[in-house]
């Protein structure tokens, strides 16, 4: 047992390197996407007519005469120690906005990962089970075409629905910020099952695919003509094997999550991460945009790490 | 080869006549059709089949008028990036070179990062200048799964008998790419480019969505789902009608493609 977490302690760093080269190269390219290509923070609050002496005074109050190399490195210092800057908009530091956002945009984020793992994962493992079956087709065809929808219209038919048609839910999911999202669950339903419809398609797809292929193999032919029934052969002898690239498509559903967490927020009002980043994109407030379009970078690159860890021999136990 | 059974004809038939609207709407519709008719979303009745929009104009109209963006932006991105990544694919596939080895690997940084979170960074970097610079984003964030896909496949056909066969007799490196080895591997490539296709109509409809990519992306389909997301309880069918539009191409086109891309990927 030790040995074994000395073994991964000793591994992880090597493991960690490339997600964190990753995050570095991303966090150059956001940088100079916010703050140097189109003029910088202090003209894009004031604007392009704003008096030059006014503009050159926001600069020096923000930092902003500085190199920009400097202020990359400090942007980035920043970032690893939790201080994200001042808003050249508001004045105001952004770390807790982000950080007020983030919390909201986790729930969403759990409940969508728990309706993959209790609905796509089950679905996928069924299809997959028995390949060919009518059931098997009708699934892949589902999760295939419902991949393909962009989240915005699904939220919209979904509002159109049940909100406005049924009246089971509310078409606004604008959950208030000192209450926090959980005190008021009905608001949660849609944007939840919008989020975990396109990221279980994906999942469910690649889990069908895993499982199909060992539902092929030997082993479990043989338990099958055996006569071990279908429960038993499942249980013991399909999913066992399985147990890697399952958690390899869960972790691949985080990097879905977080991108369709743009759309989704936005077309539900919800105040999270990602509908901040939208908002910071659309009102140009370049530190508020940096620091929680890094946020969201940095949850994509962790879950594509996450699935790579899975996909190594030595952790899928 | 690929058959036409009624299977692929029902997969494809939304699809195509959601693109014939698309395509065909704007010779059919004049500027009088997409005037304001009074009222904001009123339902439906006669001459407004389909009631009004956020601006008193008639929905089926408006329907008929602003398909072509949905369509059109994303072709023309998709053929951008396809002749990129599929160029870059042969040359890496063909020479395996270190260079060959650095570009995929820098390709896997545009796809660890959502494209549409790289989409709304370009355009904030472009100041909403809008239009072709999204267009050059999305074709750029296809070029890492086709040149991969490209390189692939081939990489396969290199090794093949009258491959070689044109290398002995000394044909020039160019020739050689154009003759013998993209023939082969042009319709694998092409369902791939289905595929990028959805994935291009999916950015560029979230965008405009969003109300980011200049003014041209607000007459969309897309564009009218979020104008007329606040009319439903009044009229419903402002964001149904082109809602089922957008669902129809991409659902059309990516059951096609996957299609396509699997059979292919047999034949390589």
């Amino acid at each position: 047992m030790s040995g074994r977490a000395a073994s991964l302690s000793r591994r992880l760093p090597r493991h960690l390197a490339p997600a964190a080269l990753v995050l570095l190269v991303v966090s150059f390219g956001l940088f100079l996407a916010v703050e140097i290509l189109p003029g910088d923070p202090a003209s894009q609050a004031l604007g392009m007519n704003a008096e030059p002496e006014r503009t050159a005074r926001l600069r020096a109050e923000l930092g902003l005469d500085r190199p920009p190399a400097e202020r990359y490195l400090d942007w980035l210092g920043g970032l690893l120690t939790g201080d994200f800057g001042i808003s050249a908009l508001t004045r105001q530091p952004v770390g807790p906005v982000i950080a007020e956002h983030a919390g909201r945009s986790l729930v969403l984020a759990a409940g969508a990962l728990a309706i993959v793992v209790c609905v796509a994962v089950p679905a996928g493992i069924l299809a997959g089970s028995r390949p060919g079956t009518a059931g098997d087709r009708a699934t892949s065809l589902g999760a295939l075409a419902l991949l393909s929808v962009p989240e915005f219209v699904l939220a919209t038919l979904l509002i159109t629905v049940f909100a406005h048609g049924l009246g089971w839910f509310p078409p606004v999911s604008l959950v208030s910020g000192g209450s926090g999202a959980l005190a008021e669950p009905a608001k949660l339903v849609l944007p939840t099952v919008t989020l975990a419809a396109v990221a279980g398609s994906f999942t469910a797809r690649l889990v069908r695919a895993a499982v199909a292929e060992a539902a092929g193999s030997p082993h479990v032919e043989a338990a099958r003509l055996a006569g071990i029934r279908e429960p038993a052969v499942l249980a013991r002898h399909l999913l066992p094997s399985v147990r890697a690239p399952i958690a390899q498509a869960l972790a691949l559903a985080i990097p879905y999550l977080a991108g369709g967490a743009l759309v989704v927020e936005t077309a539900f009002g919800y105040p999270g991460l990602a509908a901040l980043v939208a908002e910071a994109a659309a009102n140009r407030d370049a530190v508020l945009l940096g620091g929680a379009g890094m946020l969201l970078a940095a949850v994509a690159v962790t879950g594509f790490w996450l699935a790579e860890l899975a996909g190594r021999p030595q952790w899928s136990g | 080869m690929v058959r036409l059974t009624p299977g692929w004809l029902l997969v494809a038939a939304p699809g195509v006549v959601a693109a014939t609207v698309a395509l065909a709407g704007p010779l059919v519709v004049d500027d009088a059709a997409t005037a304001s008719r009074g009222r904001p979303f009123l339902p439906p009745g006669p001459g407004i089949p389909l009631g009004t929009d956020h601006l008193g104009r008639d929905v089926w109209s408006m329907v008929l008028d602003s398909g072509l963006t949905l369509i059109v932006l994303p072709l023309v991105a998709t053929v951008i990036g396809t002749l990129i990544g599929a160029s870059l694919g042969l040359l890496t596939g063909w020479r395996h070179g270190a260079l060959g080895a650095l570009a995929v690997r820098a390709s896997e940084l545009l796809l660890v990062v959502p494209p549409l979170l790289i989409t709304v960074l370009a355009l904030n970097a472009a100041s909403g200048s809008g239009t072709a610079v999204l267009i050059v984003v999305v074709a750029l964030l296809g070029v890492p799964s086709t040149m991969r896909f490209t390189r692939a496949a081939t990489s396969a056909v290199v090794h093949r008998g009258y491959v070689e066969h044109a290398v002995a007799i000394g044909e020039r490196t160019p020739t050689l790419l154009v003759r013998e080895v993209l023939p082969t591997v042009a319709a694998p490539v092409l369902a791939d480019a289905g595929l990028r296709l959805v994935g291009a109509i999916y950015v560029i409809a979230s965008v405009s969505f969003l109300g980011l990519g200049g003014s041209a992306l607000g007459h969309s389909w897309a564009g009218m789902v979020a104008d007329n997301v606040v009319g439903v309880p009044l009229n419903p069918w402002a964001v149904v009608a082109p809602a089922v539009g957008i669902v129809a191409v991409v659902v059309s086109v990516n059951l096609v493609a996957d299609r396509l891309a699997d059979t292919a990927r047999r034949s390589v």
